[in-house]
């Protein structure tokens, strides 16, 4: 009881202790004696009920298999993997439009030039 | 470090590193993305500690410094507040109750004390170890936080 000071009742920091620590037999018995340090008590230990109670997330799966599969690259490389993949969805779209306009130009200046050489 | 290695610390440790960032940003695709991160850090680094305790505090320990990265990196995007670090505004769809929104606004020294302390069950001189503080600035932080959280979660002060 000595600890308590001149109000009578225990500190937060007092009570915060005894929640954490649960090593304070004299504030333990002031609380259990005081409605007013019990309440206080209460609160923090609904506010860690809180805390502790929130549910584990799962990792998604598609995140999972990104990360598992960064060490079968054989490298240290998952981020830039992945950096790699997002830009190989958009690039390889276009390369593959680049590559059929390239053979229809072709194929135009090759049919071209055969009609020109006509008679 | 080799693939079999890896995907050792990966089972044992992915689940609760991502559950931390996830406590740490708010933000589900952010913490995807810090989460990779911090395994690529992992596979890098070429070995982890040896000792299971030493191990998860080393990891947990680049999982937050990572953390700090994104956030300064947000921030330097100009897209989060004035310290750059704790900017999580709005929680994303991860919590019903209003605890993940709550715990958002707290300044990120005392998010990741009080997760390890509450919900990782770490002592004051293991987060301080963690962290870079002092073992008394570690308790300071949690308290504060708590203390915090009570008003937001329990009652509103008048």
């Amino acid at each position: 009881m000595n600890d308590l000071p001149p109000t009578g009742h225990c500190t937060e920091e007092q009570i915060l202790d005894l929640l954490l620590h649960n090593h304070s037999p004299g504030i333990r018995a002031h609380i259990d004696a005081c409605p007013a340090c019990s309440k206080l008590l209460d609160d923090y230990r609904e506010v860690q009920r809180h805390l502790a109670g929130l549910p584990e997330e799962e990792i998604p799966g598609p995140l999972a298999e990104r990360i598992l599969r960064m060490t079968s690259h054989g490298r240290g490389g998952g981020e830039s993997a992945r950096k790699e993949g997002r830009l190989g969805i958009i690039t390889t779209p276009l390369l593959i439009a680049v590559a059929v306009l390239a053979v229809v130009a072709l194929l135009y200046l090759l049919v071209g030039s055969a009609v020109m050489k006509m008679p | 470090m080799d693939e079999r290695d890896f995907k050792k610390i990966y089972d044992a440790y992915a689940k609760q590193l991502y559950n931390f960032i996830l406590w740490m940003s708010v933000d589900r695709s952010q913490s995807d993305d810090i989460l990779q991160s911090v395994f690529v850090k992992v596979w890098r680094s070429g070995g982890v500690p040896g000792q299971e305790n030493e191990r998860r505090a080393w990891l947990f320990a680049v999982a937050r410094n990572t953390c700090i990265d994104f956030f300064r990196e947000r921030a330097r995007r100009a897209e989060c507040g004035e310290s750059g670090l704790p900017c999580s505004a709005e929680p994303d769809g991860i919590d019903p109750t209003g605890t993940w929104r709550e715990v958002a606004k707290l300044p990120f020294a005392e998010r990741a004390a009080i997760y390890f302390h509450i919900r990782m069950g770490y002592s004051y001189a293991e987060i301080g170890a963690m962290t870079g503080m002092t073992e008394t600035n570690a308790r300071v932080t949690a308290f504060r936080a708590l203390r915090k959280l009570r008003n937001l979660l329990v009652r509103k002060e008048p």
